[in-house]
């Protein structure tokens, strides 16, 4: 899996001045949705927005979303959350997703809205940035999106004690669904200093750090540009699990200070059963088909491919490495032969083919599947490569 | 779908503290000493990301070298190169650049330290430090053991100019007449003096001079131009520069006079590959 690319990074609107967006007209409501490709000419990636502020603004807490479709029928791909403290002295905006959106089609309408904490009587500026030929081996067609949503984000007094922390703050009590998480969209002190961020995850009182972020302040009056701070890479987490952000700093300054999360929500997949703790709660799964057989032929079976959710393995221990058992009888049954693992795929591993070659010949064949892995098996069918004998 | 995740918790150093001190050297682009981030290292590790700032009141284009060995034996695993543009006082948040593939060059034991060069004329301090993980690594991440470099090296940004009209094209600028390997761009420097309203594209560009194929075109409006890093990192670096392409940058812009035939200041971080 590599994360280079030969495709082109392109621009809308191009050569032209970005497409103005306003709110909503109520704090943190919807604008409308504003086109910014009319038909985009080949099949692309979106890789994030660019942002120009036509007024002034401060504090500002925005969410910009990206929409795919028809005027009216405009499907989310992707939002963004960002944190913009004054504008007076903002750099340039442009914000990458962590991951490019999936393929969009050629021909598709792309469009953004744009809502904030502020009613902002002005409208800014932005446009989209997209790839045409993107090949790397990375993409996810999961919604970026952020927690909490459509709301401010969470506020707290960071310690008044240098590089000591502040108190842990719940940034998602626990999402239904599997999710990656990716970055952070955070407010900072008013004077120069250096940050530290903690994401945990636990019951309060019991966060465990799965991660440190690190990030740098110049001068007073939170000057600065619009950003998020991205983790190193995804972090997967489980179903239900709560996370949280604490922060720690050089210098004593208090004010208040916000913090959001940017992940990956992952709906099509049901949420992940918890962890067996013994054997005993394992559950054991079997399927088994019916005969195959043609005039009691011999039957030469080449390739049997099981068509599978894969790719959702856990993140440690048993289901990290997630594994079926494929066998057969040729005996109509009776006895089951030549078992064999066959992975399922490793967590993120979508593209994993779950497939036995070799297989044999048999005048009458039942195939047999068997999983005592803790997480959830979607089976969707099962096809084979065979040729038939002459007798 | 696939995406690259790792469950290691990313780490810091210098740890719960300041930055280390670095003092630039007076003279343009002259090397400042190597100061010390952490000594030793505790496990062998992976460079994914510097984090710095500086009270700096002056012009100040930046590159950050950091490196791993003994004093006076340090050996550069990556460079950055970008700008804070403090000449009304140094104002900016988000001052923290991440490598999209990490580099893979840090022993086990090994000392980690920082230099710097700028644009000269300040001796006021920065501090840096450096975002890590601890090998091995848990998950699917791709890293290097490639170091990043700079164009233009040890030297400023490129000096270019945006069209006569909005949105008509600046001449090309040149910043490599033939590159000694591949390329694989990681970053993007661009910065101009822009304020409200101001917008810009700018292209980057490969092949002999008057043929110039565009490989990737960055837009984004200003807001002020007091600020920084002014270094934009690629989620995906960009494998479209072979080994012996000319390679060049130009710009464009929105706005109606004075910003036509603006001066832009342009450059990039890569690394050589192939990977």
């Amino acid at each position: 899996m590599s994360l280079l690319n030969t495709g082109v990074l392109k621009v809308a609107p191009p050569a032209a001045d970005m497409v103005e967006l306003l709110d909503g007209g109520n704090s943190w409501e919807y604008g409308d949705w504003v086109e910014v490709i009319a038909a985009t000419s080949a099949d692309c990636n979106v890789a994030g927005i660019c942002v120009g502020a036509s007024s002034a603004y401060s504090n500002m807490e925005a969410e910009v979303e990206i929409g795919v479709g028809a005027s009216g029928e405009e499907a989310s791909i992707g939002l963004i959350r960002i944190y913009g403290p004054n504008s007076g002295t903002a750099h340039p905006g442009i914000y990458l997703l962590p991951v490019v959106t999936d393929t969009v089609d050629a021909g598709s309408r792309i469009a953004l809205r744009y809502r904030e904490h502020d009613v902002n009587l002005t409208p800014n500026v932005f446009g989209v940035l997209y790839y045409e030929g993107f090949d790397a081996d990375i993409s996810v067609p999961l919604t970026l999106t952020a927690a909490p949503l459509g709301t401010d984000s969470v506020s707290f007094t960071p310690n008044a004690t240098a590089w000591a922390n502040s108190a842990w703050v719940e940034l998602s009590s626990g999402i239904g669904y599997s999710s990656l998480l990716a970055a952070i969209a955070p407010s900072n002190p008013s004077t120069t200093c250096d940050i530290e961020w903690d994401l945990g995850i636990g019951a309060s009182g019991s966060e465990v750090v799965i991660t440190t972020l690190r990030s740098a302040m110049m001068v007073s009056s939170r000057s600065g540009l619009l950003w998020y701070l991205n983790l190193p890479s995804l972090y997967p987490i489980d179903a239900n699990v709560r996370v949280a952000a604490r922060m720690r700093k050089s210098g004593t300054a208090t004010d208040a200070t916000t913090v959001s999360l940017l992940y990956y929500l992952n709906p099509v997949v049901p949420p992940t059963p918890p962890v067996p703790t013994d054997e005993s709660s394992v559950i054991r799964i079997l399927r088994q088909w019916g005969h195959f057989s043609d005039e009691n032929f011999w039957i030469f079976w080449h390739e049997f491919e099981l068509l599978m959710e894969t790719g959702k393995g856990l993140v440690t221990g048993q289901g990290s490495d997630p594994v079926i058992e494929i066998s057969y009888s040729n005996d109509y049954g009776h006895t089951f032969i030549n078992a064999q693992n066959v992975s399922i795929g490793k967590i993120g591993e979508f593209r994993h083919r779950v497939r036995r070659l070799n297989l044999g010949r048999s005048r009458d064949r039942v195939w047999r599947l068997v999983c005592s892995e803790p997480i959830a098996i979607t089976l969707l069918e099962a096809t084979a490569r065979i040729s038939k004998g002459s007798s | 779908m696939a995406y690259q995740y790792t469950t290691n918790a990313q780490k810091t150093a210098p740890a719960a503290a300041v930055g280390a001190v670095v003092t630039p050297n007076n003279t343009a682009y002259a090397n400042s000493a190597w100061a010390t981030i952490q000594d030793p290292m505790t496990a062998a590790s992976v460079l994914t990301g510097i984090a710095f700032r500086t009270t700096s009141t002056t012009v100040g284009q930046y590159e950050i070298d950091i490196g791993v060995g003994a004093a006076a034996s340090e050996v550069v695993i990556a460079t950055i190169k970008g700008m804070c543009y403090t000449l009304i006082g140094n104002s900016a948040n988000g001052m923290y650049i991440p490598f999209a593939i990490p580099i893979d060059a840090i022993p086990n034991a090994s000392r980690v330290a920082a230099r710097l060069r700028t644009q000269g004329g300040s001796v006021t301090t920065w501090n840096i430090s450096i975002t890590y993980l601890e090998k091995p690594i848990v998950g699917s991440l791709q890293v290097t053991t490639h170091p990043t470099k700079v164009v233009p090296s040890a030297a400023s940004l490129l000096n270019i100019q945006s069209g006569a009209s909005s949105w008509a094209n600046g001449t090309w600028g040149q910043l490599s007449a033939s590159t000694s390997t591949d390329w694989i761009i990681a970053g993007v420097s661009v910065w101009s003096e822009g304020t409200h309203g101001f917008q810009y594209e700018a292209d980057i560009g490969i092949g002999a001079a008057a043929s110039e194929v565009v490989i990737a075109t960055l837009k984004a409006g200003y807001c002020f131009q007091s600020s920084a890093p002014f270094l934009i990192m690629l989620p995906n670096p960009l494998d479209a520069i072979p080994l012996g392409s000319r390679v060049a940058m130009r710009v464009r812009t929105s706005a109606s006079p004075p910003f036509h035939n603006w001066n832009f200041y342009v450059g990039l971080t890569y690394y050589e590959g192939p990977l």
